[in-house]
């Protein structure tokens, strides 16, 4: 028998994880997009075209994007009722901030963007740009900020009742926490749009289709692609180990599938953990540079698992620690596969070189991948806590709810999500199968010539 | 302070009612009126660019209500499990079926999503006026301030409400019926040709049909919940919520009698405001009857407390300021009449 917890959890993670797929793609695109326009205002046409057809694909996304976030917001209330009926005076400000102050920037100048073109000049049209990326970007962090309460909670107060109160809306807006996690969760959106924006250019070049445009637009995103993969390994993702470390020392133990404490900890690249025997099999592993990482010092001592209550141990330390090596370790192969592709942009041959075109085209689903296992890190690994060190997670669910009823909406939203993946596959292949120059032809033969 | 979100949240929830519910009603309405393709796209391109934004207005108002009033947001949500899920479904469908049409060229696949749309929007219209219905008539509390609804038990209020009963499915078919109005005077303000003509027909019999179906869900509600006839006889100047209504859907016909159409939109959209803040203070200060009268939840059991609500205001106000730039922007970058053989390509 399924108790009806894991099942409301598994019910948010299932639908949360199939949203976040589509809001990294179009944040990042949204800047992706920005800089195509401000090219195009510069007098390369050829960037309006190609701005044209990304926001096809934008405008597809974004709408997937918006049906997958409803039930998110709605599930707050069906599925985890006393954490708002606890906090929900605290949570509901950022959610409402993100309702009122990003969603409708977003709804109004995204139509205005993909339809007004030929009645705004092209000044407005970059800034409509500008203002659909500050929306986006907007959104974004209400989210994180909404997120960093639960993983540190700051500007709150525990009343008589037992209900959280608002001290502060400054303390919640600049967490500290949520200033970290949001520039490492934004770089990872840009590696997303990058990567896709890579992978379609290598598909047409390596068709031989829309050579011109695509060779040009491969270019921005690996230019913009290659400091993104850096800055989301350094220093962002050092900022937010660090405070992991800091703040929730349980999860950053599972992690890194570190089980005991030790003097020059090390830092370990492979391995399978093995809870029976407290010990990794088969690792690989960099001699005291978990110690380093963490304190700057070769010979720091890190506190492993050991060192901590069993109950306060995430329930699911293997997936834990697997979800954050394929981040790392992905985060890595992006920034290779993106250094060498900016040396071959800088040599003028990328757009010639199939090895690295193929490469290119197929690393599609990783920056998916990689976002996808860094949400499950941070997730996961905040286990047992609802609200960390505050609220359990099992303290948090509706009471009054079946586990039939919440497994029947489980499966609802499984069977509409498969739907949906079928669509937008399908609906995505066909707008990146018709290409950027079918889509605005006049302009872009124009600017060919 | 309770009072001002009370009145800040239901003007959102209207807005939202009010906004969708005349994205909703063209939904069902396209099927019924467009002939052919042409027509069916002049209909939807007069919602296209908008529902979006309309929509947004219920999430918006989601958080606002977990903002202002956590205690009632957690008992109605895990209350209404089942039916609020299947609503975001509903929401998600009709999402879809909007816009997916523009990506596809196959007649028979644009047919079916067209369909869907129908099905969707036909649904939301008549739920939205149930969902009212239940919150006005009261649901099973406890002393924790939880309950939990079945979809239906027998059709009967009594002890053992269920979600539907035959006031909710009443007040379902009225709203539907009040949003098919709302839909056609937009369609007949904002198209031309055959299809303005025939919306207009068809708000003439939909507005006659919203003023007998007032009249019954009136008496209904009169007869159903007993706090409505303490609270408008304690403060009786509340009856002028009602009055107004009644004159603001009596005005809704008559300026469409006189050609003013996008008059005659906005008096049926001042009409489904007034109902819905009839119904808030039918029952305020309560904000979720219980059916037993010492477990209502009350707009001071359920919030923060006001010094809370006090400094939220402070960034709340600028933001809806804000938000109604947006909404001018965006209405006044549409087209004043969308006609069936325009090339403005949606």
């Amino acid at each position: 028998m399924i108790d009806s917890l894991l099942l409301h959890r598994v019910q948010f993670a299932f639908t949360v994880s199939f949203h976040y797929l589509f809001p990294q793609l179009t944040m990042g695109l949204a800047l992706l997009i920005f800089i195509l326009k401000c090219m195009g205002l510069r007098g390369h046409t050829w960037a309006d075209a190609a701005a044209r057809f990304w926001l096809k694909i934008f405008g597809l996304t974004f709408l997937m994007g918006v049906v997958t976030g409803i039930p998110l917001e709605f599930q707050f209330g069906t599925n985890w009722a006393q954490l708002v009926k606890m906090t929900g005076s605290i949570l509901g400000q950022t959610l409402a901030m993100e309702g009122i102050f990003a969603f409708f920037l977003e709804s109004t100048f995204l139509y205005l963007l993909i339809f007004g073109e030929k009645k705004m000049g092209k000044r407005t049209h970059c800034l409509v740009s500008f203002l659909l990326l500050a929306g986006t970007w907007l959104s974004g962090y209400f989210i994180i900020c909404t997120n960093a309460f639960m993983q540190h909670p700051v500007g709150y107060r525990i009343g008589e009742d037992g209900v959280y109160q608002l001290t502060s809306i400054w303390a919640l807006l600049s967490n500290p926490w949520a200033l970290k996690q949001y520039l490492h969760t934004m770089t990872g959106a840009v590696i997303t749009g990058c990567f896709t924006m890579a992978s379609i250019a290598a598909f047409h070049l390596l068709k031989q289709q829309h050579q011109d445009i695509s060779r040009r637009y491969l270019s921005v995103a690996v230019l913009v692609g290659f400091p993104a993969s850096m800055i989301a390994a350094m220093p962002t993702g050092d900022w937010e180990a660090k405070q992991v470390q800091q703040h929730q020392p349980v999860k950053f133990a599972a992690m890194e599938g570190h089980f005991h404490t030790e003097d020059g900890a090390g830092l370990i690249i492979l391995g399978q953990p093995n809870l029976q025997e407290m010990k990794i099999d088969n690792p690989i592993i960099i001699p005291k540079a978990l110690s380093f990482l963490t304190h700057a010092s070769w010979d720091a001592r890190v506190k492993g698992l050991t060192e901590y209550d069993r109950d306060l141990w995430p329930d699911n330390i293997e997936l834990l620690y697997f979800s954050y090596h394929i981040m790392a370790g992905l985060g890595t192969l992006f920034i290779a596969l993106m250094g060498v592709s900016l040396l071959l942009v800088w040599k003028g041959k990328l757009h010639t070189n199939r090895f690295i075109l193929w490469l290119l085209m197929l690393s599609l689903p990783f920056p998916f991948i990689a976002n996808t296992a860094g949400w499950f890190t941070t997730e996961i690994g905040r286990q047992p806590w609802l609200i960390y060190g505050l609220m359990k997670t099992a303290d948090g669910a509706s009471k009054n709810i079946s586990q039939g009823n919440v497994m029947f909406t489980l499966l609802g939203f499984m069977g509409l999500y498969l739907l949906l993946s079928v669509l937008y596959f399908f609906l995505a292949t066909r707008i990146i199968g018709q290409g950027p120059e079918l889509i605005n032809p006049p302009e872009t033969k124009a600017e060919g010539a | 302070m309770e009072t001002v979100w009370l009145v800040l949240l239901v003007l959102m929830i209207a807005t939202y009612i009010v906004l969708d519910g005349f994205d909703l009603g063209v939904g069902v309405l396209h099927l019924l009126i467009a002939r052919d393709r042409a027509e069916q796209k002049q209909i939807l391109q007069s919602i296209a660019p908008v529902w979006d934004g309309n929509e947004v207005w219920l999430i918006a108002a989601g958080g606002t209500m977990m903002m202002a009033f956590p205690g009632f947001l957690s008992a109605m949500f895990s209350g209404f499990y089942l039916p609020l899920t299947m609503v975001v479904w509903l929401l998600i469908f009709r999402a879809i079926s909007i816009e997916l049409p523009h990506y596809l060229s196959d007649s028979l696949w644009i047919h079916f999503w067209n369909l869907m749309l129908f099905i969707s929007s036909g649904l939301m219209i008549i739920i939205l006026g149930a969902a009212m219905a239940n919150i006005y008539r009261g649901v099973p509390l406890d002393a924790n301030g939880t309950f939990f609804e079945p979809l239906w038990t027998n059709f009967r209020i009594g002890p053992q409400t269920g979600i539907l009963d035959w006031y909710t499915i009443l007040s379902g078919v009225t709203s539907a019926m009040f949003l098919l109005h709302h839909g056609a005077l937009w369609l007949t303000a904002k198209t031309d040709g055959r299809v303005q003509e025939q919306s207009r027909q068809a708000a003439v019999w939909l507005w006659l049909g919203s003023i007998g179906l007032t009249i019954i869900v009136f008496i209904a509600s009169w007869l159903v919940q007993p706090l409505a006839r303490v609270s408008f006889s304690d403060s009786s100047w509340k009856i002028i919520l009602p009055l107004t209504a009644a004159l603001s859907l009596i005005a809704s016909g008559y300026l469409r009698w006189k050609n003013k159409n996008m008059l005659a939109f906005l008096s049926s959209g001042l009409f489904i405001y007034l109902v819905i803040f009839t119904g808030a203070a039918a029952i305020y200060p309560n904000i979720l009857p219980g059916l037993n009268p010492d477990y209502h939840l009350t707009i001071y059991n359920t919030s923060p407390g006001p010094e809370k609500l006090t400094t939220t205001l402070y960034w709340w106000v600028p933001g809806i300021l804000l938000v109604g730039v947006y909404f001018t922007i965006l209405f006044r970058s549409l087209p004043a009449v969308i006609s069936a053989n325009s090339d403005e390509e949606h």
